[in-house]
């Protein structure tokens, strides 16, 4: 039997064929490092490390490239960093944060077993390639400029929701849009935005003249699009990235290269919980055993 | 990653102090693969527990076995299906229990596992500095339990300490030694005959 995918974009097991062969390219979204990675993060770290293992074996290990992204630009751990190092400069303290969590994450996925992927790109790495698509955006209408910001303009893109299946009637009622003024729409979300003093600021893109920083979701469409093409096979995550992070990827990807699709197979691991009980050492006899 | 309420066991902790062990990365692979992909994951104490278990049983009988050239046609087929990683852990049963155990470990190498038992060894945490915490620990696990999953510790306790003494660490090999004799058990050391390698075994003197 031949490799057959459930298709998180076409609801069904189907075929897999890639597009070429010879190269065959698989895009996971990783950590954006700010804190320890729980068992809800390794899930998807565990299942595409088997996957690339069986695609080496069916391709030749050769003929596989496994992308798995460092996200290590973010308000999170700009949060994390100025809580954890109150006396540092922030872009220092950002410093700290971001090379602590990415040695645990890489420590970490080696005592599960995990195989390194092919490239590992970090975002901080990108920025120029980010900025270049932002302005291959705005170019072709699909984004535009406000009070310093670049936004993606979602009406821009008559099937944005495809992946998720919902309507943006859905997308508005269902999700925690943020309503601020310089949005044309509510459903418009951030590719660039500015950045105050003394935090991580790069040369903007679109003629702002105020350096900036770019928003979440912008950061992984360069990255594949710099390592697997504007169109690859591949493109795995947690389930819980399906809306908006996969979604907005799509636009961006989609919209800056004229593109049917941005990768053929999407797959997405399902949700993790914890019932067992922490055993504190020293605890009470009756607390020992997790309670399952 | 989004960090959500309920997800919140990092794998650190696991790693190094969860339920009252040091849990090695093999087992908590395995307990991940046991459920397919596309299903809700629970993580819980006692699955984790026979994941480790499973594990343990397999690499014991593979200590000196060689794995074959290529992999089992049935692990590929089952991959082949979406990732059926369920039926993949059902053929590494059948191959064990047939006993084609170069098969097994071929297809275990192929997944990511190891196969050495020393890779997978679950030790207690405590804190092995601190006489009063390893009396508590050993008292503590000890009275709490019964049937085999007391035995199940006091194995891992000598463990343990098989593991000290292979350190040269013979001051908390012993304390962890007469902790278990305060709980009423009691080690005897020999040497195998073949091997030449320290057995320990124990009984209940009360």
């Amino acid at each position: 039997m031949a490799l057959r995918l459930y298709n998180t974009l076409t609801r069904k097991k189907e075929l897999f064929q890639p597009l070429d062969p010879g190269n065959v390219r698989m895009y996971v979204c990783g950590p954006t490092v700010y804190d320890f990675a729980h068992i809800g993060n390794a899930r998807p770290v565990i299942v595409f490390d088997v996957l690339f293992r069986l695609l080496r074996h069916l391709y030749g290990p050769e003929h596989v490239t496994y992308v798995r992204n460092i996200t290590d630009v973010d308000d999170k751990i700009n949060a994390r960093a100025a809580g954890e190092y109150p006396d540092l400069p922030l872009n220092e303290a950002i410093s700290r944060v971001t090379e602590k969590t990415e040695k645990q994450f890489h420590d970490d996925v080696a005592a599960l077993g995990c195989l390194p992927p092919t490239v590992e790109p970090r975002a901080t790495d990108h920025i120029a390639a980010m900025t270049v698509m932002i302005d291959m955006l705005v170019k072709s209408g699909a984004a535009y400029v406000a009070e310093g910001h670049v936004l993606f303009h979602v009406a821009a893109m008559p099937d944005y929701g495809k992946l998720s299946g919902r309507s943006l009637d859905e997308m508005i009622a269902g999700a925690r849009v943020e309503v601020a003024p310089y949005k044309r729409d509510p459903m418009d979300f951030v590719l660039w935005k500015p950045s105050k003093p003394g935090e991580p600021s790069w040369p903007s893109p679109a003629g702002i003249a105020a350096p900036g920083r770019p928003g979440w979701h912008i950061e992984c469409s360069p990255m594949s699009w710099k390592h697997l093409g504007e169109t690859f096979d591949i493109h795995g995550g947690g389930i819980d990235l399906v809306f908006p992070h996969h979604e907005n990827e799509i636009a961006q990807s989609r919209s800056s290269f004229h593109t049917p699709v941005m990768a053929n197979y999407w797959l997405h691991t399902a949700s993790s919980r914890s019932k067992g009980r922490r055993w504190r050492r020293a605890s009470a006899t009756s607390s020992l055993f997790m309670n399952c | 990653m989004a960090k959500s309420l309920g997800n919140f066991v990092t794998i650190h902790e696991l790693l190094t102090d969860w339920g009252g062990y040091e849990w090695p990365g093999e087992a908590l692979r395995f307990n991940m693969l046991k459920t397919h992909y596309r299903q809700p994951l629970d993580w819980t104490y006692s699955s984790l527990d026979e994941a480790h278990g499973i594990l343990w049983d397999w690499y014991g009988e593979l200590k000196e076995v060689l794995p074959d050239q290529s992999i089992p046609d049935r692990l590929v087929e089952s991959l082949n299906d979406d990732l059926n990683t369920p039926a993949v852990i059902s053929t590494l049963h059948e191959l064990r229990r047939k006993g084609e155990f170069r098969a097994l470990l071929a297809a275990l190498n192929f997944l990511g596992f190891s196969g050495a038992r020393d890779k997978i060894e679950r030790l207690p945490n405590f804190n092995l500095d601190d006489e009063d915490a390893v009396g508590l620990t050993v008292r503590t696990m000890i009275g709490a339990l019964a049937g085999t999953a007391r035995e199940k510790v006091i194995e891992d306790f000598i463990l343990t300490r098989s593991v000290l003494r292979k350190k040269k660490d013979f001051v908390r090999a012993d304390r962890i030694r007469d902790e278990l004799a305060a709980a009423g058990i009691i080690l005897k050391d020999a040497k195998d005959p073949t091997t030449g390698e320290l057995v320990t075994t124990w009984e209940v003197v009360r």
